[in-house]
């Protein structure tokens, strides 16, 4: 499925509003992997840049993963998840024209799930207040017991 | 023979005797009543030690009343904003260089502000904060006066403002912010005005990240949408976020790689699990986490991102997740609908002419009509007092949670809920150009029995104190029975 730009021939310009960015076609299209993005241009007055998430928020040209100035781009989705897409004429970026495209996951490789095991801290309770004095008790008793038993000796023995 | 038995019995009573100390038999019988008193004594001792573990149980009780915060918010991380800000000197320069490309940029391409907070809920904060000296009373959040420029009253004022014969009447409606918005289109002049506006206000966004904005909120569990994990990279940026708010967290991917749904709690999160509400062309889902509150006991806290552009595949998703019969839960996140009853008819129009306009699917109200006729309570319902009045001249009693100045992040309670909102509590707040969406918060406190007897009251009290022993004997405890198990729907 190959998808115009913008929607329409002439949509990677300076955007002319706050109603025709180009990231807001991108929130109303849906793009999956193998999907083709098209751009129509002037060859020679601009070009498409793919960059890295920072160079698009810097709108930096310098050092792009790719870059095509015929005029007539197709660029091919091969990977789910965010691209970022500049114009490469100077200034342009600054004005607006740059792109956000999120593909979306395939269905066939979705089997797993990221899903770290958190490690739960241990609860913090008052538990080893309880065992001396249970202890303590115990060993009283004992004591208790001993007498006890030698008391009733010494009767006996009287 | 005789003898010898003799002599043993004197050797015996010798050696009793020295035992004894040396005391005559009458004394020995007072020796029994010292016995008796010290036996007497232990019980002392013992009434003692049940009376020292009141207090705790007091102290257990007062905690109960205590509020849990939780709040939901769209980051956005393949948008602009960092999880965590890394070095200053990267900051600076990142400042420098965004503040110097970005003068040019139109104004309508800075996310706005919005700020509010109702004095319920400072006073509410004071409260907290006497009742625990112990833990830092949480940051009074700022308000703001500004009026909330969305997308679509910006583009409705600009409509006005190209009729001519209309501008006086834009200007009484509007106000100050049809003055402000006018002042370019009129004069060139102005057009310095203008960039030394947006510079300042691009320096005040562009040193946000995502943990300033979270750290505000002090939420003590956060639903988070959109959050981006890397696995080869130790789940950064999530972890990084995480780790500095001092919380754990929970992750799903959802419907693009490495990024999804993401939990974060304060106190240990017990169990998690993802059920997947996917359809051919979707995969979304809803994270399902069980917190541990030390004094309230379990909260099932679940986070989701509804679809974007579809009502009907909304429909889909959220008769998955309701048909999976939780125990009661609280649902939060971005369902991406509306819901008819927060706008009037005027706005509801103004709204759906905008989406025409852009090209996205029509406002639909569905899905929320659909989980309101299922019983679920909305924490909007619970907002403060104060609303600001120019909200509701425009045509919407709720504050909007995104660019387009609608509501699509909700905090839902599921009927049966042991938890309730506190009055006042509710808020959206703003996100600081860290994200399209800003951040929807309330709090709860769990419900309790009102009256009980005393009979009824020691049998809790000797419960709590077996609840108490527990732990340390056994690593892996279960303090409570546990829920029934979730039926997954494929």
């Amino acid at each position: 499925k190959e998808l115009l730009v913008g929607g329409k021939i002439d949509a990677w310009k300076i955007p002319s509003s706050e109603s025709d960015t180009l990231n807001q076609w991108a929130e109303r299209s849906r793009f999956r992997v193998g999907d083709h993005l098209v751009w129509k241009y002037e060859s020679g007055k601009d070009s498409v840049l793919e960059v890295t998430r920072e160079d698009y928020a810097n709108c930096s040209t310098s050092n792009p993963i790719k870059e095509y100035n015929d005029g007539n781009t197709k660029v091919k989705l091969e990977h789910p998840g965010p691209f970022y897409f500049i114009s490469g004429s100077k200034g342009h970026c600054e004005k607006g024209q740059k792109l956000i495209v999120v593909v979306m996951s395939p269905r066939h490789t979705f089997t797993a799930i990221i899903s770290p095991a958190p490690t739960p801290s241990p609860a913090e309770f008052e538990g080893p207040a309880v065992a001396p004095t249970s202890s303590a008790t115990t060993f009283q008793v004992g004591l208790l017991t001993a007498l006890g038993v030698l008391a009733i000796y010494v009767g006996f023995l009287m | 023979m005789f003898g010898v038995i003799r002599r043993k019995l004197r050797h015996l009573y010798s050696r009793i005797l020295w035992l004894l100390w040396k005391r005559p038999r009458s004394k020995v019988v007072i020796k029994r009543f010292r016995k008796l008193n010290f036996k007497g004594h232990h019980k002392a001792e013992l009434c003692k030690n049940k009376s020292t573990s009141d207090p705790n149980g007091l102290l257990v009780e007062s905690q109960s009343g205590r509020a849990i915060r939780i709040a939901t918010f769209n980051v956005a991380m393949f948008s602009l904003a960092p999880a965590v800000s890394e070095f200053n000197e990267w900051v600076v320069s990142n400042h420098e260089n965004g503040s110097n490309k970005k003068s040019l940029l139109a104004k309508g391409d800075f996310p706005k502000s919005i700020l509010k907070q109702s004095p319920l809920h400072a006073s509410l904060d004071k409260a907290q904060s006497l009742s625990d000296s112990e833990i830092l009373p949480r940051s009074n959040l700022k308000v703001s006066i500004n009026l909330p420029d969305n997308e679509i009253s910006l583009a409705n004022s600009r409509l006005l403002a190209s009729i001519e014969s209309k501008e006086g009447t834009s200007d009484t409606i509007m106000g100050n912010v049809s003055g402000r918005h006018q002042v370019p289109a009129r004069s060139p002049v102005c057009f310095p005005f203008i960039m030394n506006y947006c510079e300042g206000t691009e320096r005040f966004t562009c040193s946000r990240s995502i943990l300033e904005v979270l750290r505000e909120i002090d939420a003590d569990v956060l639903a988070l949408q959109d959050v981006k994990a890397e696995e080869e990279k130790n789940m950064k940026p999530l972890s990084d976020l995480a780790a500095a708010l001092g919380m754990k967290y929970v992750f799903a991917e959802s419907w693009a790689p490495e990024y999804g749904n993401a939990i974060l709690s304060k106190w240990p999160i017990k169990k998690w699990r993802v059920q997947k509400i996917a359809d051919d062309d979707d995969f979304r889902n809803v994270l399902k986490a069980t917190v541990d509150v030390p004094w309230a006991g379990e909260i099932n806290f679940h986070s989701t991102q509804l679809d974007h552009l579809d009502e009907n595949w909304r429909m889909k998703q959220v008769h998955a997740i309701i048909r999976s019969n939780d125990p009661p839960h609280i649902l939060a996140g971005g369902l991406n609908s509306l819901y008819g009853a927060d706008y009037s008819s005027e706005r509801w129009t103004d709204i759906f002419k905008y989406y025409e306009k852009l090209g996205k699917p029509r406002p639909r109200s569905e899905v929320m009509n659909f989980v309101k006729s299922k019983g679920y309570v909305d924490a909007k319902d619970y907002a403060g007092e104060c609303e600001p009045i120019a909200i509701i001249a425009k045509g919407q009693n709720v504050q909007g949670t995104c660019k387009y100045g609608t509501r699509v992040d909700y905090i839902l309670a599921s009927p049966n809920s042991h938890y309730k909102y506190v009055p006042g509590s509710y808020s959206v707040i703003s996100s600081k150009g860290t994200s399209d969406h800003h951040i929807v918060k309330v709090d709860i406190m769990k419900v309790n029995a009102s009256a009980q007897k005393n009979a009824i009251r020691q049998c809790r009290k000797l419960k709590r104190k077996v609840v108490k022993i527990t732990p340390p004997c056994s690593a892996t405890g279960v303090r409570e029975s546990t829920p029934p198990p979730k039926i997954f729907v494929p």
